[in-house]
């Protein structure tokens, strides 16, 4: 039976299964496929089954999305704003800048709650909290919460003109969906990317997501829960559900008995031959068997050297966490998995969100991820992986250039900064502007969904041919590149 | 763009030399598809604005109010052209979305230059009125001869299309199919043996009727309908509810006894939308609301009512009124104002928790459910659905859409009675009250009799006692003096019975704070000088206390503190905790109660349709219409709307009683046809290859709480029973209740039903179906799974008489039960040569599993369990 409406995303995927006319593939008997791949990894890359192929010539193959969950404070830390310092203390109406407030410019922001008390317009200017350094050739201004990011300023760019319109943290989902909380929920940008490509691998996972997640956990949606990222623990042990048998089998039982399922599975297909579901079934069991070896060996770092695991904070405690998440991120680039999510920051909101101690939270949680982030981009570089894998380092919203509880800061959708690198984008670039203040984005001033353009244009797909039947996609979906940072 | 633009010109060079004819295929086959998705809804059937239609040449040249559009002697002048490719965004047309692309445009200037062809037979669009949902089903002539209506009505189709169906599937699998579609258990080989002897019509129907019958149907089709109706426990962050609302399992086992009761569906409407207006005394009934009180949300009203309309118009209706809540419906006839008319039937409603015999305490049970607080709340429009934009020219009235205006639509106000709006002076809560009150005097006096308490304590224990003692009457007096006040409010003895309440009230409540000081004291005395202090202030508060209830009782010696037997749920966080505890209105709007009856009105041509639509599919697989949620213009007529029509038809004849569809359906050929196109007649897959004429059944996979309950009834493990509160997910490996008694909600999910596509709480009209490894890995590796195969294989041995090395009994067995087949040659030679490779294996190492627990373990692998064929 054929689900023909709108889990249009399977059904292009079973048809796609059976293109492959997969009966003289599976004929050979189980784990066939599996020791091709090993052989021949590129021969086994399948095409997006949304589209089969990129829409034109990409310049990047692999993305690692890094979201720093609660806010981090534009103005300490890719933004800095001078001005802040100099009007300390007083309210935004007695700086010559008062216009920043005015009612046509607040009014894109959508609120959740009502008479909230996050996201009132905080008027008190607050200093900053660090100081700037310039860091490469370029000359960035990156704080001195982030120096290991510093190091590598010739490698990123930075876009200061961010802007997004829920003011609380419905922004995470925006910032992957592009659509507001209110609005329902709506594929991310990893499902549109693996949904557009397909896997490079087909002993692992497309879409992989690591790190705590809270107000959505899904990615598919309309595209369907194939397109939801497996989520991953960096624990050899259990490093996805279900990946080890939770009662005692021997390894041969097991092996044997994914055998005989997948030839009883076979010959049921003698009286379902057009059964598209059966053949999707057949190769779920492959990759599930494979996933049970190759999943757990990507998170085992035995074989890496202890200078690398440095590069990424792993002989630290404070750096240790974040740094595996991101030495397996690199492992799974390295063997080709598309899409790889990494969430910091605990808690429901998220630990960036400082409404009170700012410089303590931030220092903190700056120190979890600078240098793990900046050994990521070294490593990647070193091994030439850099240049067709873009890491993206964003979260939802920026902070208010006003105090709030004496020394802390809060939600601001209106002007933020995130930086993306690799896969083609230039190095050493700082693209946009926001005020002043670092209140509005002022100068070319970008929606969330830019980023997601800019991403899927660098993969070689079109985000405007990316539309699936029965369901009407908004112009802000679509977003736009961001042409300036590409090299 | 260098590209686009090298394209475009391509295109425009290609039609430069194009003839006449070609031109009125560039109108047929490109302009007018644009025209129909960005124009028509404000230039069509729908709307004309400024008096200008676009969906005929003709309409098109004879231009609107404003004059022509067209000019064929300077077509680059024509107005068209121009309010197509103006930068004006106040004068470019369309105004929403891109401007139309380049291509489009040159292609409409070539089309005028060659003087705009009129295609012949051209039609305009038709009238919404006309649409085929939109017009009373009609039960439909069947000409073809068959035993079963279902299937006259299919062989018109089968024989008009050359069409012939597959013969019937064999009965251990139409067994199969039968009782998991009906009830989500697989039969027992007892079940299957019994229709094997007797494999008639009427051995079929009495199987039929017996699993309608049982309640593990209301199992089944409950936890649809729940999918159907969205069905989500409270969530928030962390303690702080956001959406839904607490013990809303009570409606779940109202869906439940509903369908065991086979009550009507126009009834379980008017319950869903309107119990408290039609039965506010019935508490049964009220647990309907739930429908009301799941669409809660903490932080905003208006996302709060969105949801409410687009899912009561979703669900019932088949249509998607959500389209107009910033603007006319761009495809059907509903409009801006519609919207907010629907929404004007919910806007006095809220939500609130009353106490339900037994219980006092509300976080513990109660019945979340809809009542109307603001019966005055006022409806205006949201301009472009800006709930801060607020068009107070006019208030709006409520209403359903109008373009179904034959339906009659009238709304009373209904008195309530005064328990209704009042349930603290409902007898069953006053004698709840007392009984717990009587609880804690007996636990206090066995702590006293068992002396086990400090020396000192004691006489804390002396005060709490007496306290405690001094509660019953509180409750009796305040319980008698609202009451009377409630019922009879003229009467004389009220201020006798409010100061007697008050003295109660004040004498108790005196009490508790002596002993509440004597335990402060006793606390002090042994505590640690560092909390002296706070202990000594906390002391000082309770004494002054003590003052105050004195002299508040002396000034207002008649006033108490009422009993609390409901709570209204916080509509904004905005709100106080006392604010919770006003007084509800004495009346209710009607307005639902008005909007059910519209809505179950039997000449509602969407209600019955909508309805056989989601039972068919969940028979089927495939819907009759498709999506299930809209029934729109965007919707065409369905190939089988013979079929809809006769069973809606049928539906509302049986007094919207369920149980009379299921029968007709699961007993026509249709249904128990064989799902495999294995010799299928040519012409079949080559006409109809996806099978949308049924020439065949289709096969469907298990939803994932069906797949659980199969494999823990295979395991006899499943414990059948029914209904009351939710089941934590985390406890999904200890017990063994049905799936659908777990705690469903954004938080709480299980991991191995989430695996199989379990029910968005969003919205879940129809089950996603995918095939991902996740699957593989919860079947392969699951204790679920791993157990069940063992227990099984246990069941299997018992009933195989024969000796253990009899595995050709144990395999065929294992078939027939586990997968409804009896195996092939070729399936049973494998599984022996396997099992014999197994117990090698056995003799080489110890393998934890036997080797016919590994054959089930592989049998609960296939494709075909969890799978209904």
């Amino acid at each position: 039976m054929s689900h023909n409406n709108d889990q249009t995303g399977d059904l292009i995927k079973t048809q796609f299964l059976n293109r492959r006319a997969f009966l003289s593939r599976t004929a050979l008997g189980f784990g066939s496929i599996a020791l091709q791949s090993l052989l021949h990894q590129e021969a086994a890359a399948v095409p997006g089954p949304g589209f089969g192929l990129p829409h034109h010539a990409a310049k990047a193959k692999n993305v690692i999305w890094l979201f720093m969950r609660g806010g981090v404070s534009h103005m300490e830390s890719f933004d800095p704003k001078p001005a802040l310092n100099q009007y300390a203390g007083k309210s935004i109406g007695e700086t010559p800048f008062s216009g920043v407030q005015s009612p046509d410019l607040l009014k894109k922001v959508r609120v959740v709650v009502i008479n909230d008390a996050n996201g009132q317009q905080r008027n008190k200017i607050y200093p900053l909290q660090t100081k700037f350094q310039s860091y490469g050739q370029s000359g960035m201004q990156v704080s001195d919460w982030f120096p290991h990011i510093g190091s590598c300023a010739d490698d990123i760019s930075v876009i200061r003109s961010m802007w997004t319109t829920d003011d609380n943290h419905g922004a995470q989902v925006q910032f992957h969906s592009g659509r507001h909380m209110l609005d329902g929920r709506f594929p991310t940008i990893g499902a549109w990317v693996t949904y557009g490509l397909g896997s490079l691998n087909e002993n692992l996972p497309q879409f992989v997501t690591m790190g705590p997640r809270f107000f959505d956990k899904r990615d598919g949606h309309y595209l369907g829960p194939a397109y939801d990222a497996v989520p991953l623990k960096i624990d050899p042990k259990e490093p996805l559900d279900f990946a080890k048998p939770e009662r005692p089998i021997s390894a041969s039982r097991q092996r044997s008995t994914f055998n005989l399922v997948h030839r009883l599975n076979l010959m049921r297909s003698k009286i379902y031959p057009d059964d598209e579901k059966l053949a999707a079934r057949i190769q779920s069991y492959e990759l599930a068997y494979r996933m049970q070896s190759s999943v757990p060996n990507l998170l085992d770092f035995a074989q890496e050297p202890e200078h690398i695991k440095k590069m990424y904070g792993m002989n630290h405690d404070v750096t240790m966490p974040f740094g595996r998440q991101l030495l397996a991120a690199r492992r799974m680039v390295e063997k080709g998995v598309r899409f790889i999510q990494i969430m910091h920051g605990d808690g429901a909101a998220g630990a960036w969100d400082a409404h009170s101690g700012l410089k303590k939270n931030h220092e903190k949680l700056s120190a979890q991820v600078d240098k793990p982030v900046a050994g990521l981009l070294k490593d990647l570089k070193q091994r030439g992986l850099l240049d067709e894998t873009i890491v993206v380092f964003a979260t939802e919203f920026g902070r208010t250039p006003g105090s709030q509880s004496q020394d802390g800061r809060d939600h601001h959708p209106y002007g933020f900064s995130i930086w993306m690198a690799g896969g083609g984008i230039r190095g050493g670039m700082t693209h946009g502007a926001t005020d002043e203040l670092g209140f509005h984005a002022i100068e070319s001033p970008h929606y969330v969904t830019d980023v997601h353009a800019t991403i899927l244009h660098q993969l070689g797909l079109n985000p405007h041919h990316m539309e699936v039947a029965g369901h009407k996609r908004l112009e802000q979906d679509f977003g736009h590149v961001i042409k300036d940072i590409l090299t | 763009m260098v590209q686009v633009r090298v394209i475009g010109m391509l295109v425009v060079w290609m039609l430069a030399a194009y003839s006449r004819a070609d031109n009125l295929e560039i109108y047929l086959d490109q302009i007018k598809p644009v025209f129909q998705e960005r124009c028509y809804a404000c230039h069509g059937v729908l709307k004309q604005k400024s008096g200008l239609r676009l969906d005929t040449t003709q309409f098109i040249l004879s231009g609107g109010q404003n004059g022509g559009i067209i000019n064929l002697n300077e077509p680059h002048r024509s107005e068209l052209l121009q309010r197509l490719t103006t930068t004006d965004q106040n004068e470019r047309m369309p105004p929403e979305g891109q401007p139309v692309d380049t291509e489009i445009v040159e292609a409409i200037k070539l089309w005028i230059k060659a003087g705009a062809p009129v295609p012949e037979e051209e039609s305009p669009e038709s009238d919404p009125a006309n649409h085929w949902a939109f017009q009373a089903p009609v039960k439909p002539q069947i000409t073809h001869r068959a035993q079963h209506p279902i299937d006259g009505l299919l062989a018109e189709h089968h024989a008009s299309h050359d069409l012939r169906p597959q013969p019937l599937a064999k009965s251990r699998l139409l067994m199969r199919r039968l009782f998991l579609d009906l009830t989500g258990l697989p039969p027992s080989p007892e079940d299957i043996s019994n229709y094997l002897k007797n494999p008639t019509d009427v051995e079929y129907s009495k199987i039929v009727d017996n699993l309608l019958a049982s309640p593990h149907y209301a199992e089944r089709w409950g936890r649809h309908w729940m999918d159907v109706w969205r069905y989500s426990d409270w969530f928030g962050l962390g303690a702080q509810l956001r959406y839904s609302q607490k013990h809303i399992w009570h409606w779940r086992d109202w869906i439940l006894d509903s369908l065991n009761q086979d009550k009507g569906y126009d009834q379980m409407i008017l319950e869903m939308l309107a119990a408290d207006e039609l039965y506010p005394l019935n508490q049964d009934k009220l647990r309907a609301t739930g429908f009301l009180s799941r669409n809660y949300f903490l932080f905003n009203r208006t996302t709060w009512l969105d949801k409410t309309i687009e899912h009561t118009s979703k669900a019932f209706l088949g249509l998607t009124m959500q389209c107009s809540k910033c603007h006319d419906h761009k495809y059907d006839p509903i409009s801006n104002k519609d919207y907010y008319r629907f929404r004007a039937i919910f806007e006095p409603h809220q939500i609130r928790t009353d106490a339900l015999p037994g219980e006092s305490n509300l976080e513990k049970n109660g019945i979340p459910r809809a009542f109307d607080m603001h019966p005055d709340e006022q409806t205006y429009i949201h301009l472009r659905g800006n709930e801060k934009d607020l068009d107070k020219s006019e208030v709006i009235t409520p209403g359903p859409p109008r373009f179904l205006g034959n339906i009659p639509f009238a709304i009373t106000p209904i008195s309530l009675p005064p328990e209704a709006y009042n349930p603290s002076i409902r007898e069953y809560f006053k004698d709840t009250l007392i009984r717990e009150a009587d609880e804690k005097i007996q636990t206090l006096e066995q702590a006293q009799q068992d002396q086990q308490i400090l020396k000192g304590e004691t006489d804390s224990l002396v005060l709490e006692l007496k306290a405690a003692k001094l509660l019953p009457a509180a409750i009796r007096t305040k319980f008698h003096a609202t009451r009377l006040k409630a019922v009879h409010p003229q009467a004389e003895k009220i201020t006798e019975l409010e100061q007697q309440a008050a003295k109660a009230e004040f004498e108790y409540e005196h009490a508790k704070l002596d002993w509440q000081i004597s335990k402060g004291e006793f606390e002090l005395g042994k505590a640690k000088e560092s909390e002296k202090n706070k202990l000594e202030k906390k002391l000082e508060e309770l004494k002054a206390e003590k003052i105050e209830l004195r002299r508040l009782h002396e000034k207002n010696p008649l006033a108490f503190t009422p009993l609390r037997a409901s709570v209204k749920a916080l509509e904004s966080p905005a709100e106080t905790n006392d604010e919770r505890y006003r007084p509800y209105p004495e009346t209710t709007t009607g307005r639902r109660a008005a909007l059910a009856h519209w809505i179950t009105h039997p000449k509602n041509p969407l209600t019955a349709r909508v309805a056989v639509n989601h039972m068919w599919m969940r028979h089927f697989g495939n819907p009759l219409v498709e999506p299930v949620t809209d029934f729109g213009l965007q919707t065409d007529i369905p190939k089988l709307h013979r079929v809809l029509d006769f069973l809606a038809v049928t539906f509302i004849e049986n007094g919207w009683r369920m149980k009379p569809i299921h029968r007709l359906i699961v007993t026509s050929q249709a249904y128990k046809r064989s799902s495999s196109e294995l010799n299928a007649y040519g012409n079949n897959l080559k006409t109809d290859p996806n099978n949308e004429l049924l020439w065949r059944q289709n096969s469907v996979r298990m939803e994932s709480q069906i797949l659980r309950d199969s494999i823990l009834h295979l395991a006899k493990q499943l414990n059948y029973q029914m209904g009351g509160p939710t089941i934590p997910p985390d406890q999904i490996d200890q017990d063994f209740r049905r799936s659908l008694y777990f705690t469903h909600s954004r938080d709480d999910q299980n991991k191995f039903l989430n695996a199989f596509d379990d029910a968005s709480i969003l919205a879940c009209y129809r089950r996603t179906e995918s095939v991902i490894p996740q699957q593989a890995l919860a079947l392969a590796n699951s204790r679920l799974s791993m157990d069940a195969a063992v227990r099984i294989s246990k069941v299997l041995n018992a009933s195989i008489s024969s000796n253990d090395s009899d595995h050709e009994s144990f395999v065929k067995l294992a078939f027939e039960s586990v997968l409804g087949w009896s195996p092939s040659k070729e399936e049973m030679e494998t599984c022996l040569k396997q099992l014999k490779t197994w117990e090698k294996d056995m003799q080489v190492d110890k393998q934890p599993l036997s080797p016919r627990a590994s054959l089930v373990h592989a049998l609960l692998n296939h494709n075909d369990f969890a799978t209904i064929r």
